[in-house]
């Protein structure tokens, strides 16, 4: 059918958990989505990925109809789960709360090649080593 | 579980350096979601916080982040408090029934039917598919068919969305329909729309291309879909035409109008009607 594009919306929510609260709600409301259509699919979509943020873009059509896709969770998340932390270092350069391998690192990259602005592999890599001293993680090996 | 009455909005500006860390920084802190923009993130919480706390709280993470990065960024928050909402209601009751042609009205299947429903009530419930009755190319392609189908009319309903034009269709008193798309939502939500609208015998889906069609000649071909796929589809499209059958054609902008008149003709398809919504036409074809 025809489709004309009226609004695109980001949102981040925890997968498999998407609900009629915010952000949902208000974001999805306002261009007269269906709701409970979008949590039904974005929670079926996400189940296998319980505990991550999965960031989400949903597409708005002029009819009121959407469609959506899920990209993959921020490397700052991938990385918390890698070095099983609850929280990121407050004090980075002097607090080290963690360890990843190269390894995981490489994995974590490997993972967000798609949604990275990225050129090869090596600059993915390096772009989540950063995030992890950002966030007070060690890269092993 | 203690109900929530209000939530913070949290609105920052921020550099996009820094964008995930901040992100992530409000998930540690408690927010249940985040909507993105070009220039700020909003990050929702309920109100098991007070504003004081989260602003500190917030506060705080950011510096500390300023010193992980180590280097200064832009940071700009504004919180706001709003009361809880029931925004599925509130979205549904912004839905009511729609008249379209002379006898033909859609509706969201938990809206009760009308006293002064018309004839033909097609029951749709707004989802993934397109073709909610809401654009004005459905509403043009619904006229078209009501005023060209007759009883027992074959029907082919190329891109077919949520149905919704087949549905139609069928509830004018057609026979066979045949609805495909390419995208697989859009013909299961079709199949969906087709068993709660009660006419699914007669009524055959697939998820595919016109390719994949078996050569055979239908009374009405109907069309919404856009203008490359109908450049694509229009030299097949007589092929599954009878000779005294129509083809209806939108999802066409009116500045797509010359480009898609000179196709038809290279293709021996006579225009014989044109309507207009807003930008949108919908052209009446039969072989010439």
């Amino acid at each position: 059918m025809a489709k004309k594009v009226v609004a695109q919306v980001k949102l981040q929510i925890p997968a498999a958990h998407a609900t009629p609260s915010p952000p949902v709600g208000p974001a999805l409301g306002q261009h007269g989505v269906n709701i409970m259509e979008f949590c039904k699919a974005f929670n079926a979509k996400t189940q296998d990925k319980q505990g991550l943020i999965i960031p989400v873009i949903i597409t708005v059509y002029q009819d009121r109809t959407f469609t959506f896709i899920t990209k993959t969770p921020p490397a700052a998340v991938l990385l918390k789960k890698a070095a099983g932390l609850e929280k990121a270092s407050g004090e980075p350069n002097r607090t080290k709360v963690g360890k990843v391998t190269k390894a995981q690192v490489r994995e974590i990259a490997e993972t967000k090649m798609p949604d990275l602005n990225a050129n090869d592999i090596d600059m993915a890599v390096r772009m989540v080593e950063g995030t992890a001293r950002s966030m007070g993680i060690i890269v092993e090996g | 579980m203690k109900p929530t009455h209000f939530y913070h909005q949290v609105t920052i500006e921020t550099s996009t350096d820094v964008i995930e860390l901040v992100n992530l920084s409000l998930f540690e802190l408690g927010a249940m979601g985040l909507v993105e923009t070009e220039k700020s993130v909003t990050a929702f919480f309920s109100d098991a916080f007070s504003s004081a706390e989260l602003s500190t709280s917030i506060s705080r993470r950011m510096s500390e982040l300023q010193q992980a990065v180590d280097m200064p960024f832009l940071f700009r928050m504004q919180i706001e408090q709003f009361p809880e909402r029931d925004w599925n209601a509130e979205w549904k009751s912004a839905w009511k029934p729609l008249r379209v042609g002379h006898s033909l009205m859609i509706k969201p299947s938990w809206l009760p039917m009308p006293k002064d429903a018309p004839p033909v009530v097609i029951e749709i419930d707004p989802e993934m598919a397109f073709g909610s009755g809401d654009h004005s190319t459905t509403q043009l392609m619904l006229q078209m068919i009501e005023k060209n189908s007759k009883s027992q009319d074959r029907i082919l309903d190329i891109g077919t969305g949520t149905g919704i034009l087949s549905i139609a269709a069928r509830k004018l008193g057609c026979g066979i329909v045949i609805a495909f798309d390419v995208d697989q939502i859009a013909s299961v939500t079709c199949k969906k729309n087709a068993m709660m609208n009660g006419i699914h015998s007669h009524f055959h889906i697939f998820t595919g291309m016109i390719s994949a069609l078996k050569p055979t000649k239908f009374d009405l071909i109907a069309a919404n879909v856009n203008r490359f796929q109908i450049l694509a589809m229009l030299p097949q499209l007589p092929l599954f035409l009878k000779d005294d059958g129509i083809c209806l054609i939108s999802g066409i902008l009116d500045s797509e109008e010359d480009q898609i008149r000179q196709a038809c003709h290279a293709y021996g398809l006579l225009i014989t009607d044109m309507q207009k919504d807003k930008e949108w036409l919908a052209f009446e074809t039969r072989k010439e």
